[in-house]
């Protein structure tokens, strides 16, 4: 934080804030969605919230070991979860190797 | 495009998919090669899943006094497995400790009397009173929905079967546990494989909850009682956590904390509060569509029990008529020959012939599942048809007729849909493909296929309504006549059915009076680039000659078709930003067929941030016609009273003019998919 300068005045409140203080905000709950950058763009394997293509993750190699790992796209990845633990193991980056990509016939 | 079309591409798109609607159940992970796989011939994957990727380790189950009425029951044909009257468990299952039994005392379900399913399924399955099954009995399921249930069993649950005992189990639940004829139309276009379907039709809630994983024809293919419905969810939380947040929406609608005073609680009031919270969330939209479920898709139906009392084979050999269009290549006539094969099953022998004078003979076998549902495989060893194209059809209620979809196709899209009616004794007659008649206009051709006329029959046997005669008929050759029709200034215009004494031509004739214009189907193009990792996922296109309906207004729901025209193709930029430069990459459809193949799968160094060949582009038709020219019609008085009678539309005849028609449709060409959910061997059940 002690390169970051506050540039507006909400800004600027957050770094005075004393949040460790009584009576400051406790954090209830922590989301425990993880945000694979296809996140944004949900819902949407095939398009992006327009309908296009043009909004999607891309090239789709680059996002293809994160909905693994996070499951997030279970009809169209193999998840890392349940049913193919060892999916990527025949190939370690997908964006360089990715016509080894293996297919997964459930 | 609107978000309609969003939901209807992606969920066309996923069509394809066919994520377990139960399970979500994915195999073993089978490596491919990726050298292999590119334009091989389609591995025998699948299916039978279970049965391939399962070792054959498994002896049958030492049950072998009910495996005979089993195998009887399988040997009538159409029943396959159907009725098997086994004894009910084996000593392993009887060994085992009561468990939950107590509690499915008085739950309605359906006896597993199969030893062979008993004794595969009962190693983890609990025995239930009165022959039942935990799970297994209080579910029924399309053959494919079995199938993917039995693969889960295999990858997850170390389920051992040699693959005739799978085929065995999934045709003995098929027909035991199997859907209804109604309830299998309803998941028809899940089995049929179609690509261009949407659910945006549907319950949002239903589409939230369960389409945005899969597509709703799974959800079809089901039918469960309220306590199976409700285990489908934990399955999926279970399986794939993330549907909690993402499907489901989450936290249910339980208290959620917005009216609580958290700053005056203490740490420990807020733990408890929360974990409150967690032991009852509410019900989320899950919850609410389950108990939807629960009552639109119970396991016991009225039509299911009608189903069980009338009970007998359907018969099915014999010869078929089949009528059909293929998508680029036109309507086709033909013929399906069915023989019973030894064993239980079908040989098939199609004999297909296009409207540009092609024909194709090709033999297969077929699986007659549930008293309804057609499944079969055919092969060809040349021509342009595939060199496999896989069956699925359903019987109708009267036993006559059967409709559905061949199709091939790395993600199913080339498809050909058709209709089957029995060929009875009597003569038979149907239009010929892309049949159309001029109103008005004397001495037209219309080609009819007689099958089992020896003479030529008098004009007068046929008929074609009120405003057409048909005044000679002459014979083209053995199976083909050729009627002379006369049209009547100011007949109605329309689709036309045919009749020969008391019989009805399957396929109709359109009467109009012009083209106006031309429209191209399907409306929106689905395709995925590929060709490296994995095959492409093709496109055809067709244009229809359309003409404006009794309102005389271009582009209103009375418009009709009239027939399938010739046009040229080309790609335009489907601009959506600066420079849109998609066209370039896509891939290339044929000017003269349609057909368009998708680009090279993979990260495209030539384009900006090595973008896939993915992208949307408009697909344009071009068609020159030679079609009547329909003079303006005279304009209504507004000053005339509103019951007026419109004026009489002109009667013609017109003169023909060459008039140039163009239409476009935009194509989406999109990523691919790394689960292929959908490999089966039908023929080999």
């Amino acid at each position: 934080m002690n390169h970051l300068r506050p540039i507006n005045r909400k800004a600027a409140a957050l770094a005075q804030a004393r949040l460790d203080q009584p009576g400051a905000a406790r954090v209830l709950m922590l989301v425990d969605t993880p945000y694979g950058c296809s996140t944004v763009f949900a819902p949407g394997w095939e398009v992006d919230s327009s309908g296009g293509t043009y909004g999607l993750c891309q090239p789709i190699e680059r996002d293809l070991y994160d909905c693994y790992h996070s499951c997030y796209w279970p009809a169209q990845v193999p998840d890392s979860l349940t049913n193919f633990p060892s999916w990527t193991k025949t190939c370690g980056s997908p964006v360089q190797d990715w016509s080894q990509v293996d297919l997964v016939f459930p | 495009m609107s978000s309609s079309a969003v939901g209807s591409t992606r969920l066309s798109a996923l069509a394809i998919v066919f994520a377990s609607w139960a399970f979500f159940a994915m195999l073993a992970c089978r490596a491919k090669p990726a050298a292999e796989h590119y334009n091989a011939p389609q591995p025998e994957a699948g299916a039978a899943a279970a049965a391939e990727t399962a070792p054959e380790q498994v002896a049958p189950p030492p049950t072998a006094p009910s495996e005979a009425p089993v195998a009887a029951a399988r040997s009538e044909q159409s029943g396959g497995g159907r009725r098997g009257d086994g004894a009910s468990g084996d000593a392993s299952e009887e060994a085992k400790p009561p468990g939950k039994n107590d509690e499915a005392k008085d739950r309605p379900g359906i006896p597993v009397t199969d030893a062979l399913v008993r004794a595969k399924c009962t190693v983890c399955h609990n025995p239930h009173e009165g022959g039942k099954l935990s799970r297994i009995s209080y579910m029924r399921k399309t053959p494919e929905a079995w199938e993917l249930s039995l693969k889960r069993m295999v990858r997850l649950h170390q389920l051992q079967i040699t693959p005739d005992e799978a085929r065995a189990v999934v045709r003995y639940l098929s027909d035991n546990h199997g859907l209804t004829r109604s309830e299998a139309e309803s998941a028809m276009h899940e089995v049929e494989r179609r690509v261009h379907w949407s659910d945006a039709k549907e319950d949002k809630e239903l589409r939230e909850s369960c389409g945005e994983c899969h597509t709703l024809g799974r959800v079809a293919s089901e039918r469960r009682d309220a306590e199976e419905w409700k285990h489908l969810k934990a399955t999926h939380m279970a399986f794939f956590p993330l549907a909690r947040g993402q499907a489901f929406r989450g936290d249910g609608d339980g208290d959620s904390g917005m009216s609580v005073d958290f700053a005056s609680m203490t740490e420990a009031e807020i733990d408890e509060w929360r974990e409150q919270r967690r032991r009852n969330p509410g019900k989320d939209q899950a919850d609410r569509v389950l108990e939807r479920l629960a009552k639109q898709g119970p396991l016991f139906t009225p039509e299911w029990s009608s189903v069980q009392a009338n009970w007998r084979p359907a018969p099915m050999e014999g010869l078929w008529i089949v009528s059909g269009h293929d998508v680029g290549r036109g309507d086709l006539r033909g013929t399906l020959e069915v023989a019973a094969q030894e064993g239980g099953g079908y040989t098939t022998r199609w004999r297909l012939s296009y409207q540009d004078g092609a024909s194709v003979e090709r033999t297969g076998k077929a699986v007659f599942y549930a008293g309804h549902s057609w499944r079969g495989r055919s092969q060809v060893s040349s021509g342009t048809q595939p060199a496999e194209l896989r069956e699925v059809l359903l019987l109708s209620e009267d036993w006559q007729s059967m409709r559905g979809r061949l199709f091939a196709g790395e993600y199913n899209e080339l498809g050909i849909d058709v209709q089957l009616e029995r060929a009875a004794s009597a003569p038979r007659v149907d239009c010929a493909p892309n049949a159309a008649l001029l109103v008005p206009g004397a001495g037209q051709t219309l080609d009819v296929l007689a099958r089992g006329l020896s003479t030529v029959p008098a004009a007068a046997e046929f008929s074609l309504g009120q405003g057409v005669s048909v005044s000679a008929v002459e014979r083209v050759d053995g199976e083909r006549l050729r009627l002379t029709v006369d049209i009547a200034p100011g007949a109605r215009q329309g689709t036309r059915v045919l009749t020969f004494g008391v019989q009805r031509a399957p396929t109709q004739v359109v009467v109009h009076d012009t083209i106006d214009y031309i429209k191209i189907t399907p409306e929106k193009g689905l395709a995925r680039v590929g060709g490296k990792m994995r095959p492409p996922q093709f496109e055809r296109f067709e244009a229809l000659g359309m003409n404006r309906g009794a309102d005389g207004e271009l582009y209103t729901a009375d418009d009709f078709f009239v027939k399938f025209v010739p046009a040229r193709w080309s790609l335009e930029e489907f601009p959506v930003r600066e420079d849109d430069d998609d066209v370039r990459f896509v891939g290339a459809i044929d000017a003269e067929s349609g057909a368009f193949t998708p680009g090279l799968d993979g990260p495209n160094p030539a384009r900006k941030w090595s973008t896939n060949n993915v992208g949307e582009v408009y697909i344009r038709a071009r068609v020159t016609l030679s079609t009547p020219q329909i003079p303006a019609p005279p304009k209504k008085d507004k000053k005339s009273k509103p019951d007026t009678a419109l004026p009489t539309p002109p009667a013609g005849p017109f003169e023909m003019v060459e008039k140039e028609f163009t239409a476009r449709a935009p194509l989406l060409v999109m990523v691919p998919i790394y689960v292929d959910w959908d490999r089966y061997v039908w023929d080999q059940r």
